[in-house]
């Protein structure tokens, strides 16, 4: 049986897309966009979730919603400017789990198979020299789904999130540790009492997600 | 819980860095790099 392909991709410090040129001059990250097309006049909403103020409104984002420090902003757009995640879309495969950082747009696109795969990231770095294929995962059909959760990384804030990789990226939850408290949080610029209290709330929050399903 | 085995592949013609899972080094050995399509090698992998 053909097994399908998860493909992440990132589009560096791109102009073409307003949200990812925002987080750029603002030094922000996008949680999440998602994108709607009017059947009626073609034009294009997207809608962002930001957490903290990033100067979305003075960029011409319209705020709709606001959860704590989470906003949702919106803007309109015709369909078919120079948007990457319409190229990738192209075809035929919708992108998902889009998010920007600092000028960078990732997001994530599912293939059936190789051919595909490689079709689509031909034309795609065709249009966009810089786009970076950052990691790819093979399903797995015959593994054992019996007991899956789901997790919503989600809840985590950005800061949150930002511990848990940093940690993990320097060996901090692997025996034996090839990082403490201390060196960790000198990378992420925080005190060490600061970093515990971030990876609690996290790890918090995982476990809740994990074993109270 | 057993972590699934982790990669990196660097392809050996155009020098592109690509996290991947067991199941796409097979993909690669069989069909090559997915952005230059250069024939890949085992050297091609470092374990994660």
């Amino acid at each position: 049986m053909e097994t399908g392909i998860r493909a992440e991709l990132s589009f560096q410090d791109t102009n073409s897309c307003r949200v990812a040129k925002r987080t750029g001059e603002a030094g922000v990250g996008v949680e999440s966009v998602s994108r709607s097309v009017a059947p009626e006049t073609g034009r294009v909403t997207e809608e962002i979730a930001v957490e903290g103020n990033g100067g979305f409104e003075a960029a011409g984002f319209e705020r709709v919603f606001s959860y704590g420090e989470k906003s949702i902003y919106r803007f309109e757009r015709e369909y078919g400017e120079d948007c990457p995640c319409e190229t990738v879309e192209q075809f035929g495969s919708p992108v998902s789990d889009v998010h920007t950082e600092d000028g960078t747009l990732h997001l994530a696109v599912h293939v059936e198979d190789m051919d595909e795969l490689q079709t689509v990231v031909g034309r795609v770095r065709s249009r966009y020299p810089d786009v970076s294929v950052d990691r790819l995962v093979r399903s797995q059909p015959d593994g054992d789904t019996s007991d899956l959760v789901l997790v919503n990384r989600g809840e985590l804030t950005r800061r949150q999130r930002e511990v848990l990789e940093t940690a993990h990226a320097m060996g901090y939850f692997t025996h034996p540790k090839g990082a403490n408290a201390g060196e960790v949080a000198a990378q992420l610029g925080i005190t060490t009492s600061t970093f515990t209290e971030h990876l609690s709330a996290a790890q918090s929050k995982l476990l809740s997600a994990i074993l109270e399903s | 819980m057993q972590p699934a085995q982790a990669y990196v592949f660097t392809c050996p013609d155009c020098q592109e860095e690509i996290r991947i899972d067991a199941g796409m080094r097979d993909s690669l050995l069989d069909s090559g790099c997915v952005v230059c399509g250069a024939a890949v090698t085992p050297t091609a992998f470092d374990r994660m």
